[in-house]
């Protein structure tokens, strides 16, 4: 289990982003933070992977204090611009003793890259799902996804969503952060509802559906709504 | 390799470039100096303490220190020896003396390998340091100011000479930078006698010597209403004072009075024109004397290095071909006491005299 | 250690194409003003020789010769660019990660293991890129000399001896210690520099720029409070306030380290 634990974090005398955030993220599951814009979703999974300081708060992966459990896809390209995408794919292979190749070499197959392609020149949506690939490919039980369905296209959203039913899922524990809730609504297992820095409800979807008959988007609109 | 090219890439240079630096530092000639005696023993008295100090010009910074005896000391300095270089001859003092010696208000003389320091931190005592080369021990004295010391303002202390157990010191004020006195302290019973010397206190003094109770010296005073000033020589036993006339000019010079009391020696040196000046203390005799003395200045109008000092004249030349002439003069008798060449085998042009140091 | 050697590698590799061109214009406009030198002055002689109708060696008499020391008088303006260049090279280093299509500084700060090595790597190109600099420069001058001596009339050259300007002895005091004293200091000031950046990265706005403000209030409170303490107490010899000094260098050169592998693991912020 990913467990975060009373997460705050504030900006000089601002109003705080996050006034002591706690939930958890199941392996095997994935679960969806769900927020309006500058609510600190992204925040809170750069906290998380330890790229923002926090005023208070814990992250426990299985009970220990260690990062080298979660892999974790920011929505913005990481590799330095003149590299290629074989050269991330080296570069991977060089700093992380839990890269897998073979899957890299499967997603790479499955999503049609090249390793030639300069990755700064490809389009937005070979450019997310290159970023799924840096991220699949590690052998870590715990996944971070910052807006992966942002900007791009219907079809390669379908490709994207496609990876979240597919075996390479087994034995993970997702936690996303995104706004294309109908697309993948079927997927979520549980739904952790943000706002003014506070989380405000949580849900197994499953749940939500079969006992209160909402679907994720009528949640939505009742928690933000108000 | 792939993963360390560039690393290696700029290793390499790193290495390979400064090893060519290294190289070349090795490849540099320094100076080779050895020293030919001409005439008299490098290990006579006056001659052994001699050291000449030459100094490289060239790219390497290389210092040397020649003894007659052909014995040689190079030094090469760098920033970090710089920063620890002792800036007093006292290197191999205690530490305490070598503090004390620091203080703004503290003057020093060496003779016979002792070194006097004095200085007074107020007007109300004197301190007196003094330390043997080669020993621990610093023997240490403090001193009431005597009454008239007390008159003056800030005291420099000035150690002249040690004449038997008394050291002869003069003092003055620093803030009116006039008003000399001369005082005696004896050493071995801690007591201080002040000579008067019929000056007024408004004179600058200069010692020029003491032999026998009997002090040389000159004042400069000042022609009432204009902005010339005299030398006047007189000399005194502390009761009677007379005025030595004869001796046109000599505070331009080296002068000191000779060794058996009897000469003043005014020594003057320009370049080519190595003059002095014997002036006889009782018939007031003047005599002119000169030798000739073959100095080829270097470029940057250096080579020579000429003083007086116990009454022998010390004086190095550089003449043509890398080669250094020094010589001991008796200036009473006109001898060369100790004549020698220091040459450098490699003829290097970089290399410039300093001077001359006397032990 | 592999993992540190592989970043400091990647750095280089980014400043690849940047340290060449500096290094090529570099020589190359060093090697240019001597060789322009070299023609100016016979110019000169035989201007001179026209105008005052004097043979060749009266006007030489006249214009004096030339030494390559004069030939290589702009080396120390190049050199000063050099070094200005070098201190741009210590602050893009850090700043490139977070500027620009990519953020390199998110896959540097999720790197497996201890962050030091994201520090020790940019320093370390620093390093190899300063002690290339220097010997390389060494290299040119040698290389500028031969091409002095080469180019210039035996009658016109004032010695076939190399000699050095005034600010180039400085450099080249022909002492491997002082390369060694003149490195250390070349990496203290990028030390501090790093120190002052990831001070901005990790604070940012106001109060990155109040931190940056404080940390050289402090360098200098610490050199003139220093200095005066020494001065006022005035107990100390000359080599004991040396050795004070160095000591202070040495512990405040480890404090901008500490400090900045303590903001890098703790404070620093994407």
């Amino acid at each position: 289990m990913l467990e975060v634990h009373g997460l705050k974090k504030r900006y000089g005398r601002k109003k705080p982003i996050l006034e002591g955030v706690s939930f958890s993220v199941r392996p095997d599951s994935i679960t969806c933070l769900i927020g309006l814009n500058g609510e600190g979703k992204s925040t809170i999974l750069k906290a998380i992977m330890g790229l923002v300081p926090v005023d208070a708060g814990t992250v426990l992966v299985d009970g220990e204090v260690s990062r080298d459990k979660i892999a974790f896809v920011p929505d913005l390209q990481t590799m330095p611009g003149y590299m290629t995408i074989g050269d991330a794919l080296l570069y991977m292979n060089d700093y992380y003793p839990d890269w897998n190749p073979k899957v890299a070499e499967e997603l790479m197959g499955l999503f049609k890259l090249l390793t030639t392609d300069k990755i700064l020149e490809l389009s937005k949506g070979n450019q997310a799902k290159f970023s799924l690939v840096l991220g699949f490919a590690l052998d870590r039980p715990y996944l971070l996804l910052d807006e992966p369905f942002a900007g791009i296209d219907l079809f390669t959203k379908e490709q994207i969503a496609w990876i979240f039913s597919s075996h390479y899922m087994e034995g993970r524990g997702i936690l996303m952060t995104t706004h294309e809730i109908i697309e993948i609504e079927h997927l979520i297992d549980r739904v952790v509802f943000l706002q003014d820095g506070r989380i405000i409800d949580e849900h197994d979807t499953e749940e939500m559906r079969e006992v209160y008959g909402k679907s994720v988007q009528d949640r939505m609109r009742e928690v933000y709504q108000r | 390799m792939r993963k360390f090219k560039f690393v290696v890439i700029l290793a390499v240079v790193s290495v390979l470039t400064l090893g060519i630096y290294t190289v070349f530092i090795q490849s540099i000639e320094e100076s080779d100096f050895t020293v030919e005696t001409i005439k008299g023993n490098p290990k006579q008295p006056e001659v052994r303490s001699i050291q000449a100090e030459l100094y490289d010009n060239g790219l390497k910074d290389v210092d040397y220190n020649v003894e007659l005896d052909g014995h040689v000391q190079k030094k090469t300095n760098n920033f970090i020896s710089d920063l620890f270089e002792n800036p007093s001859e006292e290197k191999r003092a205690p530490a305490d003396f070598r503090r004390f010696i620091r203080s703004d208000y503290v003057t020093m003389l060496k003779q016979d390998g002792i070194s006097y320091a004095m200085g007074a931190p107020d007007n109300t005592k004197w301190e007196l340091q003094y330390w043997e080369e080669g020993k621990q021990r610093v023997v240490k004295k403090i001193f009431p100011a005597p009454a008239e010391a007390r008159k003056l303002g800030e005291t420099q202390i000035t150690p002249y000479k040690k004449i038997g157990d008394s050291l002869y010191v003069t003092i003055y004020d620093l803030q009116t930078e006039v008003g000399t006195q001369l005082y005696k302290i004896d050493l071995k019973g801690d007591s201080i006698q002040k000579i008067n010397l019929s000056v007024s206190s408004q004179d600058e003094i200069s010692l020029l010597g003491i032999h026998n109770e009997v002090i040389v010296y000159y004042v400069m005073e000042n022609i009432n209403g204009t902005d010339v000033s005299k030398e006047k020589l007189y000399m005194s036993n502390g009761k009677t004072t007379k005025r030595l006339k004869g001796l046109k000019s000599f505070s331009n010079g080296q002068t000191e009075l000779s060794a058996d009391g009897s000469k003043l020696i005014v020594l003057e040196r320009e370049m080519n024109d190595f003059n002095w000046t014997l002036y006889d203390i009782k018939t007031k005799q003047v005599e002119k004397h000169s030798m000739d003395i073959p100095l080829v200045t270097d470029e940057f109008g250096l080579g020579e290095y000429t003083t007086l000092k116990d009454g022998l004249i010390y004086t190095a030349n550089r003449l043509n071909d890398g080669i250094y002439n020094v010589r001991v003069i008796d200036p009473l008798s006109d001898r060369i006491l100790y004549e020698g060449n220091i040459k450098d085998k490699l003829k290097r042009e970089e290399t410039s005299l300093n001077g001359l140091v006397l032990k | 250690m592999k993992q540190y050697l592989m970043l400091t590698n990647e750095e280089l590799k980014r400043s690849w194409k940047m340290i060449i061109s500096i290094i090529l214009a570099m020589a190359g406009i060093e090697i240019l003003t001597v060789v322009g030198r070299v023609i100016y002055h016979e110019r000169q002689v035989q201007e001179y020789m026209s105008y005052a109708k004097v043979s060749e060696s009266d006007a030489i008499r006249t214009i004096e010769k030339l030494s390559f020391e004069q030939a290589s008088s702009y080396f120390s303006y190049i050199i000063l660019i050099g070094v200005a260049l070098v201190l741009l090279y210590a602050v893009q280093i850090w700043y490139r990660d977070w500027l620009g299509e990519s953020k390199y500084i998110y896959r540097l700060l999720l790197l497996p293991g201890n962050r030091a090595k994201i520090f020790f790597a940019k320093f370390t190109s620093l390093a190899l890129v300063i002690i290339s600099f220097i010997g390389l420069q060494w290299v040119v001058i040698q290389l500028s000399f031969v091409i002095f001596n080469w180019m210039i009339k035996d009658d016109y050259r004032a010695t076939s001896t190399l000699g050095l300007s005034r600010t180039l002895k400085q450099l080249y005091t022909m002492n491997l210690v002082d390369v060694l004293v003149i490195v250390t200091l070349a990496l203290f000031t990028v030390s501090f520099l790093f120190m002052l950046i990831l001070l901005e990265r990790s604070y940012r706005k106001t109060k990155g720029l109040l931190f940056i403000v404080l940390e050289v209030i402090a360098i200098v409170v610490i050199m003139m409070g220093g200095m005066y303490i020494i001065e006022t107490l005035d107990i100390f010899l000359s080599q004991e306030i040396s050795a004070i000094m160095i000591a202070i260098f040495v512990l405040y050169f480890i404090y901008t380290i500490w400090k900045s592998l303590r903001l890098l693991k703790w404070k620093i912020s994407v």
